[in-house]
């Protein structure tokens, strides 16, 4: 067998494997738009078991959870829950950062301590506390009280803060010599620089902020303030039975991350690239 | 450190005193305008936490959980409005707050995994839960957790002369505690307000968070729901 026979027999079992591992892949999300256009019958029917539908596409399934669910108020919700999540985690994530990996004060060591302590901690220990603050603050069913978790992020200012590190010093030094002061230093020299890890941050927190579940379920126990995660777990818990219009609910509540997905699809590559993080 | 700011601050202000008016302005625009942004937001920021945290109300009279119901029964349902209504607690002191967008089954799996009993146990841990209503079986495997107050307890002793025959027992995991049953639960079936807004319909019960310390609202909240008396007004 001559070298390019061999390379291209490698490729084709390469790409043999890699469709499989795809197509595995693919299988839940194929299986959850199936069984949204199937009856519940069909959904359940384990002998005979149906893989697509049998009595013609339920369509109808879609327009029936829509209607149930107000979808374009937890679409509205979600939103202005990640948008405002990415910015604020982005601008003191950036700021911290900065602060920690290239400016010297007293207590530097000892409060960076304190963040990397937060990240060792399960989230979940946080959530009374930061619910009786948000109580305390009458933030509860509304978007402030949604965002306000998110304000400040222990895992973006570790970051960011390695982002700065890496920079070399002689740039700033040079903005120093030009006049700037810390502020124009960091602003107009540094920040710029740290695009690519701003971009994967602002990737992890609206991913996180989209898949937050327990939070916005503490908060907002209205149903004209919740976001898709809890609305489909609401949905979860009065039907849980009726596995067709979960499975319409679920396609219905994945398509701003799959649009977000497709706008953003190369910062999305870079990102996980730049923080070697799995999504 | 302070000679240093010192120093710095006389060298800004050296600059400035050389500059005109419009070039003052330039200046601290250009070098400051980072810094001016970031304090005025702290300060706004600052301001709206204190002015929330003096005008809003966030300590409750009651907080109920209804757990596993199909039907609207959270704040500002009929059933909130007749309790608050009979038990003639000033909403403008305190809030009375029902739950009802919870779902779980501890009998299954001590509910492992479940977001909603996660929620459960931090609301009562935290002592902000007082009371929980849910089918008599899952309510009796609940109170083996030890999350529902020992109705026992010296400080259930009118909800015992009143409901002690309603009682619900179970036995409790920790075997220090008890190894004989102890109450955790009343059963409140036969509540016609459960059966008008159809909240459950293989029957209901109640109980109360372990570390509640609103036992009055409790009280209030079962004479409410079994229509017992014409109410009173603790806080009136």
């Amino acid at each position: 067998m001559d070298i390019q026979t061999r390379d291209r027999l490698n490729k084709v079992i390469m790409y043999v494997i890699l469709t499989i591992m795809a197509f595995i892949m693919l299988v839940p999300f194929v299986w959850m738009i199936l069984t949204a256009v199937k009856t519940n019958q069909e959904a359940i029917s384990v002998a005979p078991f149906y893989i697509f539908p049998q009595s013609g596409w339920h369509w109808e399934n879609f327009a029936t959870v829509w209607k149930s669910y107000n979808f374009l108020i937890l679409y509205k919700n979600t939103l202005l829950m990640i948008f405002f999540r990415v910015v604020c985690a982005c601008l003191t994530a950036t700021m911290a950062g900065y602060a920690f990996g290239r400016l010297h004060f007293p207590g530097k060591n000892l409060m960076f301590s304190l963040v990397l302590i937060q990240m060792m901690i399960p989230s979940q220990i946080f959530i009374i506390p930061q619910y009786l603050m948000v109580s305390k603050l009458g933030l509860l069913n509304t978007t402030a009280g949604l965002v306000f978790p998110g304000i400040v992020t222990a895992f973006g200012t570790y970051l960011l803060k390695t982002g700065y590190e890496g920079l070399p010093m002689d740039l700033e030094e040079a903005a120093g010599l030009d006049g700037c002061n810390i502020g124009q230093k960091f602003l107009k020299i540094m920040m710029p620089l740290t695009r690519s890890s701003m971009v994967s941050l602002g990737i992890f927190t609206a991913l996180f902020a989209f898949k937050d579940l327990m939070w916005p379920m503490i908060v907002c126990t209205n149903s004209a303030t919740t976001t898709l995660s809890a609305g489909l777990a609401k949905m979860q818990g009065q039907y849980g039975s009726d596995y067709p219009a979960m499975m319409a609910s679920a396609v219905l509540a994945v398509i701003p991350m799959i649009v977000i997905y497709m706008v953003f699809q190369k910062q999305f590559v870079e990102g996980i690239a730049t923080s070697g993080g799995k999504l | 450190m302070y000679k240093r700011l010192r120093s710095f601050f006389k060298s800004e202000s050296d600059k400035l005193s050389k500059m005109t008016r419009k070039q003052k302005l330039g200046y601290i625009r250009d070098y400051y305008w980072l810094q001016i942004s970031l304090t005025v937001i702290f300060l706004v920021l600052i301001s709206f936490v204190v002015y929330r945290v003096r005008t809003t109300l966030s300590d409750h009279w009651f907080y109920l959980m209804l757990a596993n119901t199909q039907e609207e029964a959270g704040t500002n349902s009929p059933l909130w409005k007749g309790y608050v209504e009979y038990s003639g607690y000033d909403l403008s002191e305190k809030l009375i707050e029902f739950n009802d967008e919870s779902w779980f089954d501890y009998g299954k799996n001590k509910a492992a995994g479940n977001k909603y009993y996660e929620i459960f146990v931090g609301f009562t841990d935290a002592g902000i839960l007082d009371a929980v209503t849910m089918e008599p079986d899952n309510l009796t495997s609940l109170g083996e957790s030890g999350r529902l107050l020992d109705l026992n307890s010296e400080k259930c002793a009118r909800l015992r002369e009143k409901y002690g025959d309603r009682f619900l027992y179970a036995v409790p995991y920790d075997r220090e505690y008890s190894t004989d049953p102890v109450p955790v639960g009343i059963d409140i079936s036969d509540s016609i307000l459960i059966s008008k807004y159809h909240l459950y319909e293989g029957g209901c019960a109640i109980g109360i968070g372990a570390q509640s310390g609103h036992l009055e609202a409790v009280e209030l909240f079962l004479d409410y729901i079994l229509q017992k008396g014409s109410g009173s007004s603790p806080a009136a």
